[in-house]
């Protein structure tokens, strides 16, 4: 058995299966929804095309990687773009986050429908990068799994006033608080103090101590 | 707006050919190859001109295929001594039609459209040719449930027209450069590639 419902193993066994691979792209005030192939076919009553009279085609899908250590999964998609203003729209900073469904299926050539298909790759839109070149011009989008939230980590979260501000803009409860240990002054390079404290010197206490912990 | 190619002269030389995008799968060590197809497959059409007087035809020809490098051209597609006959005036027979099977309507009755006959669709403003995959006869009421390759690539409207008579090939030119050759004769030479952008 493989993870594919029944009616894609049993097509994907024939001889000569036609298969295809589909993209889309929930914009913020658009439905993109591509073919990999000049085409257009009807997946769970959504249209998908071949060539979007804005958006263009889909030109190139990157292999999909795992992510290791402190990255997530991703994967590259290239657009080409059927205008300029389609360029522009498809790089602006609102893209950003719209969510992304990539997945593989086959057709019947005889009927044009669609027998199922798989999902490969759910994520959201990242960083889209504008190539321009000789006699040529795409779209290159980053895709990112959901699990790349799972790295926000809060890391530059202080018990200071701040901090606090830039949460609770009006909230002053926090202004005149003394004894904060370590205040973040937004916009600063370093924390300016008038006292450098060394430490980690000296630290060695020899192996008296080291003999009594047992 | 893609440029119509004027039809005289007609080339000396056409190579047809069938772009298919799917793929052999084909194993190093003689194990069982298997076929991948996918959507899109498509015709393309590589033309040789006869020699041409510049003074006219060979100046209107590569002024026509200098707008079509931008903009896209349209060529008869030819079909060697293929007698089309009386056809009628067919076109598409319902809208929303995808696959293999094209119903159309509009054929005068018993015309018959021959086993690899091509016609071209006009969705849209644009041609997509087609070609028939069986001999089928239209009945007395001028309808063909027409079995087609390769498979549509698009949906057309109830009523497009499906040009039997003539059918036309529409795309782009191949290629970056558009040449041509000049001699002291006075005649152009000229060779060009057209394949279906969609």
């Amino acid at each position: 058995m493989t993870v594919l419902s029944a009616a894609l193993d049993a097509e994907l066994r024939t001889l000569s299966p036609t298969v295809f691979g589909a993209v889309h792209i929930d914009l913020p005030d658009y439905d993109l929804a591509l073919l990999d192939g000049a085409g257009i076919l009807t997946i769970g009553g959504r249209t998908y095309v071949g060539h979007d009279e804005t958006f263009g085609t889909l030109s190139e899908i990157e292999d999909l990687t795992d992510g290791a250590g402190d990255s997530a999964p991703a994967i590259g998609i290239t657009l080409l773009p059927a205008s300029d203003a389609a360029s522009a729209a498809l790089a602006s900073p609102l893209m950003q986050g719209a969510p992304v469904v990539i997945s593989l299926g086959a057709v019947s050539p005889a009927t044009g429908l669609v027998i199922d298909v798989q999902t490969i790759f759910v994520g959201e839109l990242d960083v889209p990068t504008l190539y321009s070149s000789e006699n040529g011009r795409r779209l290159d989008y980053e895709v990112v799994s959901v699990f790349e939230r799972l790295f926000e980590d809060d890391e530059s979260a202080r018990l200071s006033a701040g901090h606090h501000r830039s949460i609770f803009p009006n909230e002053a409860g926090m202004d005149f608080v003394t004894g904060v240990a370590q205040p973040v002054y937004w916009g600063v390079a370093g924390n300016p103090s008038a006292v450098t404290v060394y430490s980690g010197g000296g630290g060695y206490s020899g192996g008296a101590s080291f003999a009594e912990a047992y | 707006m893609s440029i119509a190619l004027p039809a005289d002269p007609a080339p000396t030389r056409a190579d047809p050919a069938y772009l298919d995008w799917g793929g052999q799968l084909r194993p190093i060590f003689g194990g069982a190859i298997q076929k991948l197809n996918r959507l899109g497959d498509r015709f393309a059409l590589n033309v040789v001109m006869p020699v041409m007087e510049s003074a006219d035809l060979g100046r209107v020809w590569v002024a026509n295929l200098v707008l079509a490098q931008r903009q896209g051209a349209i060529m008869e597609f030819p079909q060697h001594s293929l007698d089309v006959g009386q056809h009628g005036a067919p076109v598409v027979d319902g809208a929303d039609q995808s696959g293999s099977t094209l119903a159309l309507r509009g054929f005068q009755p018993g015309y018959v459209v021959r086993f690899g006959q091509f016609f071209s669709l006009i969705v849209g403003g644009r041609r997509y040719l087609h070609m028939a995959a069986a001999d089928v006869a239209a009945g007395g009421d001028g309808r063909i449930a027409l079995p087609i390759a390769p498979m549509l690539r698009v949906r057309p409207g109830n009523g497009a027209i499906a040009e039997f008579g003539q059918p036309m090939i529409e795309g782009f030119l191949d290629g970056d450069r558009l040449s041509w050759s000049l001699d002291t004769a006075m005649f152009v030479g000229l060779s060009f590639s057209i394949g279906e952008a969609r």
